[in-house]
């Protein structure tokens, strides 16, 4: 009989959470309860990643699901004495609203989890990954029974298709369709492949899956294998996330041993395996066809398509590749129906999508919501608004392939047609709150300096066309601007998006023409004025100390690593603009906000 | 029009083959489509995106090299986004390099600047070296690049990489590589070198080796044909760069004459000198070629040309005329005759000389001298080929063509380093087992570069070689992978054959061998069960004491498996010398007359008689090995010898050298002052290929032409002539005028060669000879008119107290006696394995003894894994220790090969 406790304490394992410290303070609160002999009542658990990173370490406390954030080793004997013997809630780790200044003990209230709908992360810091009881605990592998035992390949795929998934790596084209096609191929041998090798800077959607619910993802990839005929699956999956393979590993070692995976799982018949390739970070890995070379041994470059993956991919056999994202909406399509997940989302976009929240925003983390909600509720109901109550400027969606929207388009929802619209993409998940202290010149700089350097270097629009939208933007945050240079970015950029081989550079100019659709002025001011406006552009900007405000305190004079700024002790200091590199610690150290930027 | 396959290009509709591309369907019909990555028979990789066209329905241009044509599909090639983004293309091709032709800089205010910068890295004064034959110029003038945007200019970019040319053939200047990836593509799937590839990512991408080092230091074999791909300036040859232009030089079809591949070239001449050498389509290379055919071209202008006959006068050769030369010959040539009769002169050709020169020296001997005494140094490489298939199936050479290579199903390559000794047609054997995947048998003690590519690498020891072939037949009779009811109607004594397999166990044959059993069965099962299997031999089978033996025995385990005869893959010889064909079919061989009559054969003989006008000695002549006895033992006197340097390539140095001292009349033809001419009385000059008209015959019975590209060097001429001037001299008529006069007569008296001309060869670009015809030497065979197997008892060779297998090979750049100018690039050393050698605490580079029965020579020596243990491989070299000190004069019986592969050394490790 298993034992009943009266309190679970779940403490996140997630990557941020366990850099953060989280696995000594579980270590700690396991001495300290021991201490106090409450190890037969108490019982201390790690989860997987909670999603509100920026609050991490966090420990959710159940049955009240009173969530607790920034815990540290030492506050742990104070948090137990208060927590489980007193038998108060611990107002110091509570989560405050920062407008409203008002604590909010119940993690399904606060803002960041309360406009969240939960699919793909349905089982999030509720269960142990490494354990796979806890994840049958939660209805898991109940959609694989169903599958294998009770479903033909094609009524799988009719369900799929029926619950309009599309792929949830960026292209979003219709999974069932794709599944239908590769069933339909004739082949003895087929593939079914997982896209793990997340490259976009900044986020982490598949790792969070794969860390806190691999379980979800081999499920997806077995009823998929049985739809598709393939009996073999491989994870593609980046080499520089450990955690996330241990846990793989792990989980696919558990699940042979279940039956679940292996010969004739289940008694069905079906013999699927799976097995991991690990990744090199090559950003173009992520693109299918450059990801099945690589499986093969090859150096990753992608190649023309037809024939398409479905016909011949890995080792020219038939092949399915869906990103991990999409693999862990299956099972929950096949366990709850085709008719509750389309219910979910717009008309053309159902389901819901992962995103990682991050930038300027206060509640940074890893949310999922239904498809079309708003720009604006994601920033503000959930993100908690802009940091340090600064203005937004705009939302970077889809990395390196996606675009810069502005602040005046925050209402537009969230779903594949109306995002395209704006110039971007909803792509595999990135979404970086920007405030008005960037630069979207020198952002589109950022996104091309990753794309002309992630390039496979293989067709010439993309290799070549990068390289010159580059140096172009490089002449411009530079001071170098010439008119027509916007002009040429955006001719350059019509081309690469429409001779490009593949979908890095079919969509690499997108930040660039997306800056330049909503920030134009910014540019014009970079080549015209050679100024600027956020201040970031160190060539074109310069520090100037107000004489009016400037106490003579002496500190920035110290801090320059120049030795540019002269002045006596209590009268006004100068910058010598021809020295000034313009590194800002001066503008950084002054108290009385003396420097400005022009 | 069949509804379903048509396309729609420009308006107009098309019919297309399913598998077929919009640009090839384009090409078919007219439609101009340009293409800088597109080469043909490689995989379509859409790099370049200069071949993009816009399709309806489609969200983006397409690649037309790599999509496929398909059903209603409506296709323009030329609309204005299509040029607009072939002008983009462009356009930042021109930018991306130090292309600094006027195609790229129509706009550009910073063109001094640039120019100034590009001859700084190109440390050369010099326009890019391609001007004018560069891809990229040219669709940059068509497409008029620099007008992408009117008045504006892209950013110069600038060249990441320095040139590299430490290699004494390629420089590989990165700044004008526009990464299309054709020399990749050339490396990999054309020959199958695997040495270079795409490295690093974006702006940073290079064409690289493996661990981008330099080409020398790479897996890269100079093969060149990577320079043949480039379309625009990155990859040349690096003695032409900047000192030839394109339109400076005269292009001359003609016959590489290195190995017996046959390889079409084209020669480039200036100034009356070869100054290139491209592969050209049509022969059996289809555009390829190897480092020897595309760079050994400069013994042509080599300084010790001979320029003028020389006559040997108190010891000392001196310059003499051709009259005087020849009467210094004719003379005494007569006296021998008169004095000790015909017997008493001998004949050697060269087997790298034309037909005509073969046919003509033969002729010579045969009808003039009235002699039978005439070889060719075919004799040394592989004389088991012409008897032992004669026997068996009646023919001497290839049944099929080397391209049937592409349509066997599986290959077997005995004993030949085929990636060396004929590295054209190991590509297409490599581009079978690697790109097709078709199952590869290698049998090679050694682990040579074809057995990378094996399925199934047999390392039998050497000498052992009938032993696992009757273990193939073992396992084929055992494991009843024939029908051996069928065998048997065709040959009668298939119960023998069978017998002797039975002794022959895959456990027994592994004792025997090394051979592992479980790997010789599956080997066995491959190449029996194939439908169409090509079997491919050479020097590794045939220079042994059991030559002929081993051939036979090849030759039954091919019959037996019913892998021969018409639409077959065959039973084929790769022959060593460039014309070592052609010189056995015109007969340069003492007992076979022209088309492979017996000289035994009174019928042929009179024909023959009758056609020269003179009456045919009927005793068989005396072979290499037996002329050179025979010279020791006085019976013959006078030897002519025709572009061989006999003291280089026969064994036992020292006797070979006492015997041509003793000769009373030593002749030579050559075009370089070898030991052997310098030991002559009368030495003529001869022709370097370049400077010859005539024809050669390849491997595959391929009969091609080579022309001459230069003039002559001095008074040099070609064999033919010599021939015909010595029969004048002697009082005999020759009615040639010309080489071309000499192949009309071969075409009349050689039934292959019926109906060839210079002409006809020229217009058609290389026939190949059909057998039939009135050959005689048909198969022997046995009672109830079934054909029979040889059925041999394999001998195991001895091993007579020394402990290892001395193999002699010839390595690829040193291979070839004329090669002097590739020779700077290999170091002559001696092959051990690491595991023999730690036994004697034998260092990488050190000196060693190597002894055997006929004397001793020291080396330095190479570990190498890749060498069976108990062997020991030293390759043929021009060096100051000769290899074939260490050989004895012993020859095979059969075919009078002498056995190059049978010697047993002992090693000793020198003190420093």
């Amino acid at each position: 009989m298993e034992r009943v406790y009266r309190t679970h304490i779940l403490v996140c394992a997630g990557t941020g959470c366990v850099s953060a410290g989280s696995l000594k303070v579980r270590d700690a609160l396991v001495r300290e309860i021991e201490k106090h002999g409450l190890e037969e009542e108490v019982m201390v658990a790690t989860t997987g990643c909670n999603g509100f990173c920026a609050a991490g370490p966090i420990a959710v406390v159940h049955p009240d699901g009173i969530f607790y954030k920034r815990l540290n080793v030492e506050d742990v004997p104070y948090f137990v004495e208060e927590l489980l013997v007193k038998g108060r809630v611990v107002e110091k780790h509570l989560f405050a609203e920062e407008e409203r200044n008002e604590l909010i003990p119940v993690m399904n209230d606060i803002g960041f989890f309360k406009n969240q709908v939960l699919v793909a992360l349905k089982n999030r810091a509720l269960i142990d990954p490494d354990v796979i009881d806890e994840y049958i605990g939660r209805d898991g592998y109940v959609a694989t029974s169903r599958a294998l035992t009770e479903m033909s390949p094609g009524a799988i795929v009719e369900e799929i298709q029926k619950s309009g998934l599309r792929g949830r790596g960026g292209g979003g084209f219709s999974t069932g369709l794709k599944w239908k096609f590769c069933m339909e191929t004739k082949g003895d041998v087929k593939y079914i492949l997982c896209n793990a090798d997340e490259g976009d800077p900044g986020a982490f959607m598949d790792r969070y899956i794969l860390e806190s619910d691999p379980h979800a993802v081999l499920e997806g990839m077995i009823i998929g294998g049985k739809a598709i005929g393939a009996n073999k699956g491989y994870i593609y999956v980046r080499a520089e996330y450990p955690l996330a393979i241990q846990r793989l590993n792990t989980a696919i070692a558990q699940a042979r041993e279940y039956g679940l995976l292996g010969e004739n799982i289940l008694g069905s018949g079906f013999d699927f395996d799976i097995e991991l390739y690990y990744g090199a970070g090559a950003f173009v890995c992520g693109e299918e066809t450059a990801l099945m070379q690589s499986i093969e041994g090859k150096r990753g470059m992608p190649r023309p398509r037809p024939p398409f993956p479905a016909q011949k991919g890995l080792w020219g056999k038939p092949t399915v590749l869906n990103n991990v994202e999409t693999y862990a909406n299956v099972p929950q399509i096949i366990l709850r129906g085709s008719a509750w997940f389309s219910s979910l989302g717009t008309e053309t976009s159902k389901g819901t999508k992962v995103f990682a929240l991050t930038g300027d925003v206060n509640n940074i983390g890893l949310i999922e919501v239904p498809m079309g909600i708003t720009l604006r509720k994601i920033v503000y109901d959930i993100g908690g608004g802009i940091k340090n109550n600064r203005e937004l400027k705009a939302i970077q969606i889809g990395g390196p392939s996606g675009g810069c929207l502005p602040a005046s388009i925050i209402d537009t929802p969230v779903d594949y047609e109306s995002i395209i619209k704006t110039g971007a993409i909803v792509g595999s998940g990135g979404m970086v709150v920007m405030d008005d202290s960037n630069c979207m010149v020198d952002i589109a700089r950022f996104f091309l300096e990753f794309t002309a350097e992630e390039s496979c270097g293989k067709c010439t629009p993309c290799r070549v066309g990068t390289r010159i939208l580059l140096e172009k933007l490089k002449d411009i945050t530079e001071g170098r601007g010439k008119d027509g240079d916007i002009e040429i970015l955006e001719t350059i950029s019509r081309n690469i998006i429409s001779s490009s081989l593949c979908g890095l550079g079919q969509t690499a100019p997108n930040p660039v023409l997306t800056t330049i659709r909503y920030f134009r002025h910014e540019y014009e001011a970079h080549i015209y004025d050679k100024k600027c406006p956020a201040g970031k552009c160190k060539a074109l900007i310069s520090y100037i100390i107000d004489p009016e405000k400037c106490t003579g305190c002496m500190l920035c004079k110290r801090n320059c690593p120049q030795e540019c700024i002269t002045g006596e002790k209590k009268t006004p200091h100068v910058i010598d603009q021809t020295l000034c590199i313009r590194c800002g610690l001066c503008y950084e150290s002054c108290r009385f906000n003396a420097i400005r930027v022009e | 029009m069949n509804p379903d396959k048509t396309i729609t290009i420009n308006g107009s509709r098309y019919e297309f083959q399913v598998g077929e591309t919009v640009l090839e369907v384009a090409r078919r019909n007219g439609i101009f489509i340009p293409t800088l990555c597109h080469l043909s028979g490689t995989t379509n990789t859409g790099a370049c995106r200069i071949c993009v066209v816009e399709v309806e329905g489609m969200r983006n241009l397409v690649a037309s090299c790599a999509m496929p044509a398909s059903k209603n599909m409506v296709v323009f090639t030329d609309s204005p986004r299509v040029t607009g983004a072939r002008r983009f293309i462009l356009a930042l091709l021109m930018v991306s390099g130090n292309h600094n032709c006027a195609a790229r800089g129509a706009s550009g205010e910073d063109w001094t600047d640039f120019q100034v910068d590009v001859r700084r890295h190109d440390g050369s004064s010099e326009i890019c070296d391609a001007y004018g034959s560069c891809v990229l110029q040219e669709l940059a003038y068509r497409y008029q690049a620099h007008e992408l945007i009117p008045g504006l200019r892209l950013p110069a970019l600038k060249t990441v990489y320095p040139a590299e040319d430490v290699n004494p053939y390629i420089t590989r200047d990165f700044s004008r590589c526009i990464l299309c990836g054709r020399c990749v593509k050339a490396c990999k799937e054309i020959q199958v070198n695997n040495a270079i590839s795409y490295g690093y990512r974006g702006m940073h991408a290079k064409i690289v080796t493996a661990g981008d080092s330099v080409l020398a230091e790479s897996d890269c074999v100079f093969c060149g044909e990577c320079i043949q791909a480039c379309p625009v300036g990155a990859l040349v040859e690096k003695d032409v760069r900047y000192s030839t232009r394109f339109w400076g030089m005269r292009r001359v079809p003609s016959t590489c004459g290195y190995c017996s591949a046959g390889c079409a070239v084209n020669i480039y001449v200036r100034d009356n000198a070869v100054v290139r050498i491209d592969g050209a389509p049509g022969g059996a290379n289809g555009g390829s070629l190897c480092v020897k055919g595309r760079y050994g071209f400069r013994y042509q202008q080599a300084p010790g040309r001979l320029m003028q006959p020389l006559v040997k006068k108190d010891g000392a050769l001196k310059p003499a005329s051709w009259e005087d030369a020849l009467a210094a010959t004719a003379g005494p040539l007569r006296e021998i005759i008169k004095k000790h009769g015909p017997d008493a002169v001998a004949g050697i050709a060269s087997a790298r000389c034309t037909n005509e020169d073969a046919y003509a020296m033969q002729k010579f001997f045969r009808a003039v001298a009235g002699t039978n005494n005439i070889d060719n140094t075919a004799r040394l490489v592989d004389a088991p080929a012409v008897y032992a298939l004669r026997q068996s199936a009646g023919v001497q050479a290839i049944a099929g063509s080397i391209a049937d290579i592409d349509e066997s199903d599986c290959i077997m390559v005995v004993g030949s380093d085929a990636t060396t000794s004929h590295p054209v047609i190991a590509a297409r054997i490599k581009r079978a087992a690697a790109i097709k995947g078709v199952p590869l048998i290698v049998v090679d003690p050694r682990a040579t570069a074809l057995a990378g590519h094996a399925k199934y690498h047999l390392r039998p020891d050497p000498g052992t070689d009938a032993v696992w072939m009757y273990g193939f037949m073992h396992v084929i009779f055992n494991e009843k992978l024939i029908d051996e009811g069928k065998a048997g109607e065709c040959f009668g004594n298939i119960g023998k054959l069978k017998e002797i397999a039975a002794g022959f166990s895959p456990g027994h044959v592994e004792k025997l061998t090394g051979i592992p059993a479980a790997l010789l069965s599956s080997a066995a099962r491959a190449y029996a069960g194939a439908r169409s299997s090509s079997l491919f031999y050479s020097t590794g089978i045939t220079q042994h004491m059991s030559g002929t033996a081993n051939v036979r025995a090849l030759a039954d385990l091919a019959l037996l498996c019913g892998h021969t005869g018409a639409g077959r893959a065959g039973i084929n010889p790769l022959r060593g010398p460039g014309n070592a064909q052609g010189a056995c079919d015109m007969g340069c061989l003492p007992d076979i007359l022209p088309g492979y009559c017996d000289v035994g054969d009174e019928a042929a003989r009179s024909h023959f008689g009758g056609l020269w006008g003179c009456s045919l000695p009927g005793r068989p002549g005396k072979t290499i090995m037996e002329i050179m006895e025979a010279i020791e033992g006085g019976g013959v006197r006078a030897l002519i010898v025709m572009g061989a340097d006999l003291i280089s390539c026969l064994p036992d140095t020292a006797g070979m050298k006492k015997a041509l001292e003793k000769l009373e009349l030593l002749v030579v033809h050559d075009i370089l002052m070898t030991e052997t001419a310098a030991a002559a009385g009368v030495v003529f000059p001869a022709r370097a290929l370049a400077e010859t008209e005539g024809t050669l015959t390849s491997t595959e019975r391929r009969v091609q032409r080579v022309r001459q590209a230069v003039e002559q060097r001095g008074q040099s001429r070609e064999g033919w002539r010599l021939f015909v001037d010595l029969s004048r001299t002697m009082g005999s008529d020759a009615a040639w005028n010309s080489s071309a006069d000499v192949f009309d007569e071969i075409a009349r008296d050689v039934p292959a060669y019926s109906g060839m001309s210079h002409a006809t060869i020229d217009r058609e670009g290389g026939v190949q000879w059909r057998f039939g015809g009135a050959i005689s030497g048909a198969p022997e065979t046995g009672g109830g008119g079934a054909l029979l197997f040889h059925a041999e008892e394999p001998v195991l060779p001895e091993k007579g107290g020394m402990p290892f297998s001395l193999v002699v090979l010839g390595v690829i750049k040193e291979y070839f006696h004329y090669t002097g100018d590739l020779d700077s690039v290999a170091r002559w050393f001696g092959s051990m394995n690491p595991a023999d050698a730690g036994r004697m605490d034998i260092d990488d580079g050190d000196r060693v003894k190597v002894t055997s029965s006929q004397g001793s020579l020291t080396v330095t020596v190479a570990l190498d894994a890749g060498v069976k243990e108990g062997t020991f491989y030293l390759p043929l070299h021009p060096s100051s220790e000769r290899v074939n000190d260490l050989l004895a004069a012993e020859r095979e019986p059969a075919s009078g090969i002498p056995a190059y592969k049978s010697f047993r050394v002992k090693i000793e490790k020198l003190k420093m």
